[in-house]
């Protein structure tokens, strides 16, 4: 199926209806943070920070549009 | 050889025989001289009028599995280890009972106990794990690393 897969962990999981959706394809991650927003205004109160194709990014990226795109509070292992 | 990543995560607690059973391991190793352990035991913090019974962990697990492979190759480049484990509990784990532990065995003991140090802050940073705290009245508290 066409369009990001957005994957949520930890708390941000439990504040989204669903742990794994898809999601409509966006030119990079600034457009889709701000659509996430706007879809679900909660994760504006959250820290998360993004994964693109399980590697965090520090700055906006460039998507194709098939990303796997993870939502990752702070990490709390060990 | 090119070393590929591999499982860390073990569902549940950390028993002691595997502990015990990855030391046993180690015997016929002779080269080695020293070994590094740490283990994490899951504490019974107190938090607002309750206490904490259990921690329950998730992953992003390919992700995880991919970093604990980038930083165990750093660190076995950057010491010079005979060998290097790590296990992490997923799911629930009880107060008293382990969820992290990390072995690293060298010639010296100097290169095995900052390697394993090196190597628990390093999973405790950059591992995508998060540890939800369950308490005796029910609530739940998600886990905040320090």
């Amino acid at each position: 199926m066409e369009g990001l897969t957005v994957k949520a962990f930890g708390m941000i999981a439990e504040k989204l209806p669903e742990q794994e959706f898809k999601f409509p394809k966006k030119e990079n991650t600034e457009e889709l943070l701000a659509s996430l927003y706007n879809e679900y205004p909660n994760l504006k109160d959250l820290d998360f920070s993004l994964a693109v194709n399980q590697q965090l990014i520090q700055q906006n990226t460039p998507l194709e549009g098939d990303e796997e795109i993870a939502l990752l509070p702070p990490f709390s292992g060990g | 050889m090119t070393r590929k990543p591999k499982n860390i995560f073990v569902e549940g607690p950390i028993s002691s025989e595997k502990i015990a059973k990855s030391i046993q391991n180690h015997s016929s190793k002779t080269n080695i001289g020293a070994h590094s352990i740490f283990l994490g035991q899951v504490r019974a913090d107190e938090k607002e009028g309750s206490v904490v019974r259990a921690i329950e962990y998730t992953a992003y697990e390919e992700m995880a599995l991919q970093k604990a492979f980038e930083i165990r190759e750093a660190i076995f480049e950057k010491y010079n280890l005979t060998c290097m484990h790590i296990y992490h509990s997923l799911g629930e784990v009880k107060t008293g009972e382990i969820c992290l532990f990390v072995f690293t065995s060298s010639k010296h003991r100097k290169m095995a106990i900052d390697a394993c140090e090196e190597l628990v802050e390093r999973i405790k940073n950059e591992l995508p794990v998060w540890g939800k705290e369950l308490l005796e009245n029910s609530d739940e508290n998600w886990k905040v690393n320090t």
